[in-house]
C-alpha cells in the first residue's frame, strides 16, 4: 500500500516537474545547482538526477539553451535560460494546469445530489 | 593504505581510492546503460559526472584522496539509475540485446577468447577449449587463430558489454546486485592484498613485470597485424583488378607463366572462341567466383584486422560459401563435360609421294610461307600452348602449329605423311574432328610447300587437334629445309644430332647413320 502510494506521488511530481523548471528558469537563468536547490527546497525532486535527462530533453526541444560560466571553485558551470519558444511553451503548459485544478477542484467539491 | 587512482571527472582530476573509484565507475555504467548511447544520452551522462565534480571539490580540499564515504552520500543525492530518467522515457533510446563477440574475463583460461565464443554461441567453452588445442597441432595453427582472435576481440568489461556478451536481457536490478559483489570482491582481494607478505610483494612485481611483457608482445603482434592487413589489401585488390581484367576485359593481363601470352583478348573471349560450350559465361563466371571470393574474403580480413569494427559478417559469410561451393562446383561439372567431349583420341593420316619430274633430282625442297603476307588472315590475337586464335577471312578460328619431323624410310621414293589427329565423345565425332582441320601440303615436282598453320574449323573447337608432317626420306635422298620452317620444324629430330633451328637454310642428307649435312 504504502509502495503504491509513493509510486502514484511520483508519478504526479515527474508530471509537473517539466512546468516547475520552466517556471524556475522563468524567474532568471540558472544552472543546475541553483534549479536543485529550488526544487528540493519546493521538495519537488528528491534526487536530483532526475532533472539532467529533462534539461538534455528540453534544451534538444528548443526551449532551452545554455551558456557555459566559469565557478568559483570546481569544474565549469551550465546557465540554462528560457527561449522564447520554451516561454509560450510555459504559458500554455501554466494554462493547461490551472485548468486541470479547476477540473480537480470541480471533482472534490462536487456533491451528490 | 589503500591502493588509489587518479581520475578525471567532468575535467577536474581527483584521487580516489580504489575502492571509491570502483563504485563511481559501477554507478556511470549503469546510469548509461539507463539513459541508452545516443548524442542527448551523453550529454546528460556527461552533466551528471560535472555534477559529481562539483559535489567532490565542495566537499573534500585540495588533494584529499576520496574515499568511498565520500562517493556514496554523492551518489545518494544524485539518485539510483533507476530514478535518474525522464518521466519513464529515456532520454536516448535504450541500446542493448544486439548479441557481440567479446572475450569473457569471468570464464577464462588464457584470454577468454574461448569462454567468449561459448557465450555468444551458447555452447560450453570446453568445446572451444579442445577445438583450439586440436588446431594447435595443425602446425600451431590454433595457435596463431588464437592470437588473432585475442587481438580482435575487445575484452567485456562493462556489465553492459557483458550483457551484450551474453545476448539476454537482464534487469537494471540484476546488474546492480553482481555489481555490489564486484565491489564487495574487490575491497575483499585488496584487503588480502595488504596481508601479504614480501615474498608476496616480489611475486606481484614478478607478475607487474610479466604483465608489462606480456602486453609489449600484445603492442609488437598488433603492430605486426596492422603490416599484414595493410599488404593483404593492396596486394588482393591488385590481384582482383588484374582478375577482373583477365577474365571479362580485353586487358594487358600478366603473363601467367607464359600460358596466356597474348594481349587484347579476355578469357571469356577465349574460351568461347575455343571451347565446345553454349555461353563461355558457364566457365568465367564460376571461374571468377571461385578466385574473386576468396580474394574480396582476404580483402575483407585486412580491413578486420585494421579497423576494428564491429558488424554482422556470420550471414554474409555463410552466403559467401555457398556461392563459393556452387561455383566449384559448377566448375567442375563444366570440366567434367568438358573432358567427356575429349574422350577418345582418333587420327588420320594422309600420303603424298614425291614422284621427281626431273629423275635425277634426289634433293626435296621444303618451304612454307609467311602466313602474314597472305592477306585474308590477320595477326594472331592471343596464344596458349601450340594454339593460338586468328583472324581469317573477318572470322576468328583457332589455329595451330604443325610439326615437321624428317624421318628414316626403306622405300625407294621420298614421302609425306600428313597426320592430323584430334579428340571427341567416341571414335567416330574423334575421327571427324581430326578430319575437319584444314591443311594443305602442295607438291609441284620436288618442290613441297607446307601450310605455317594449321585451321581447326569453328564447329569442332578445341578437341586437342594435333597435326604432325612426316617426311619420309630413303637413304641417298637429300632434303633442303628453307629458313622459313623455322617455326613448324620439330625441335627434336630423331635422324638428327642438331637443333631444328641449326637445321633450316641446309641441305640434309640421309645416311645410313642418319641426317648429315649435304657437300
Amino acid at each position: 500500500m504504502n509502495q503504491e502510494i509513493e509510486n502514484a506521488k511520483a508519478q504526479m511530481r515527474k508530471g509537473v516537474l517539466e512546468l516547475c523548471v520552466l517556471t524556475v528558469l522563468s524567474r532568471g537563468d540558472a544552472y543546475a545547482n541553483d534549479l536543485i536547490n529550488q526544487l528540493k527546497q519546493a521538495k519537488m525532486i528528491v534526487v536530483e538526477g532526475t532533472i539532467y535527462p529533462l534539461l538534455t530533453r528540453q534544451k534538444n526541444a528548443g526551449l532551452l539553451t545554455y551558456r557555459w560560466e566559469e565557478s568559483p571553485q570546481g569544474p565549469p558551470r551550465k546557465y540554462y535560460s528560457l527561449t522564447n519558444e520554451g516561454r509560450q511553451y510555459l504559458a500554455e503548459l501554466l494554462n493547461s494546469w490551472d485548468e486541470l485544478v479547476e477540473m480537480v477542484n470541480a471533482i472534490r467539491n462536487q456533491k451528490n445530489d | 593504505m589503500n591502493t588509489t587512482v587518479n581520475v578525471s571527472i567532468g575535467g577536474y582530476s581527483f584521487t580516489l581510492e580504489e575502492s571509491a573509484y570502483t563504485t563511481l565507475q559501477a554507478y556511470l555504467n549503469e546510469v548509461k546503460i539507463k539513459l541508452g548511447n545516443d548524442k542527448a544520452a551523453q550529454e546528460t551522462v556527461n552533466d551528471i559526472e560535472f555534477r559529481i565534480a562539483e559535489l567532490l571539490s565542495e566537499k573534500i580540499a585540495t588533494g584529499q584522496v576520496v574515499t568511498n564515504e565520500i562517493v556514496k552520500p554523492i551518489i545518494d543525492q544524485i539518485g539510483k539509475p533507476e530514478d535518474i530518467g525522464d518521466d519513464g522515457k529515456a532520454v536516448g533510446n535504450p541500446q542493448y540485446r544486439a548479441k557481440r563477440l567479446y572475450r569473457n574475463p569471468d570464464d577464462s583460461i588464457i584470454a577468454g577468447v574461448c569462454g567468449g565464443l561459448a557465450a555468444y554461441f551458447r555452447v560450453d567453452p570446453l568445446v572451444f577449449r579442445i577445438l583450439f588445442i586440436a588446431l594447435i597441432f595443425l602446425r600451431g595453427f590454433g595457435l596463431l587463430l588464437y592470437i588473432l582472435l585475442w587481438i580482435a576481440m575487445p575484452k567485456a568489461k562493462t556489465p553492459f558489454q557483458k550483457m551484450e556478451m551474453i545476448g539476454e536481457t537482464e534487469t537494471i536490478e540484476d546488474i546492480s546486485k553482481r555489481v555490489r559483489k564486484e565491489i564487495n570482491d574487490t575491497s575483499e582481494n585488496l584487503k588480502k592484498s595488504k596481508a601479504g607478505n614480501a615474498i608476496g610483494k616480489i611475486g606481484s612485481l614478478l607478475g607487474q613485470v610479466l604483465l608489462y611483457l606480456l602486453k609489449a608482445l600484445l603492442v609488437i603482434v598488433k603492430v605486426i597485424s596492422i603490416i599484414i592487413g595493410v599488404i593483404l589489401i593492396v596486394s588482393m585488390l591488385l590481384v582482383f583488378i588484374a582478375l577482373v581484367g583477365a577474365v571479362f576485359f580485353a586487358s594487358y593481363s600478366p603473363d601467367f607463366s607464359g600460358v596466356i601470352g597474348g594481349v587484347g583478348m579476355s578469357l571469356n573471349e577465349i574460351i568461347s572462341s575455343v571451347l565446345d560450350i553454349s555461353s563461355s559465361y558457364w566457365i568465367t563466371i564460376p571461374l571468377f567466383l571461385t578466385f574473386a571470393i576468396p580474394i574480396v574474403a582476404l580483402i575483407y580480413a585486412g580491413i578486420r584486422i585494421l579497423f576494428r569494427f564491429k558488424a554482422k559478417d556470420g550471414a554474409i559469410g555463410i552466403i559467401a560459401a555457398i556461392i563459393w561451393a556452387a561455383a566449384v562446383v559448377s566448375l567442375s561439372l563444366t570440366f567434367f563435360f568438358q573432358m567427356r567431349s575429349l574422350a577418345v583420341s582418333e587420327k588420320v593420316v594422309k600420303e603424298f609421294e614425291v614422284t621427281p619430274v626431273n629423275s635425277n633430282s634426289k634433293i626435296v625442297l621444303c618451304k612454307t610461307y609467311n602466313y602474314l603476307a597472305d592477306s585474308s588472315l590477320v595477326e594472331e590475337k592471343a596464344q596458349f600452348f601450340d594454339w593460338k586464335i586468328v583472324k581469317l577471312k573477318g572470322k576468328q578460328q583457332l589455329a595451330g602449329t604443325p610439326n615437321l619431323i624428317v624421318e628414316k624410310s626403306n622405300e625407294t621414293k621420298p614421302r609425306f605423311e600428313v597426320i592430323r589427329k584430334a579428340r571427341g565423345v567416341n571414335n567416330y565425332t574423334a575421327q571427324n574432328n581430326a578430319n575437319d582441320i584444314v591443311y594443305s601440303l602442295t607438291l609441284n615436282d620436288t618442290l613441297a610447300i607446307l601450310d605455317p598453320l594449321y585451321i581447326i574449323p569453328e564447329k569442332s573447337k578445341w578437341k586437342n587437334q594435333n597435326l604432325t608432317v612426316k617426311l619420309y626420306l630413303p637413304e641417298g635422298y637429300g632434303v633442303y629445309l628453307d629458313e622459313s620452317l623455322t617455326d613448324i620444324l620439330e625441335k627434336y629430330q630423331p635422324y638428327s644430332n642438331y637443333w631444328a633451328d641449326e637445321m633450316v637454310g641446309k641441305t640434309w642428307v640421309m645416311t645410313a647413320n642418319g641426317l648429315r649435312i649435304a657437300k
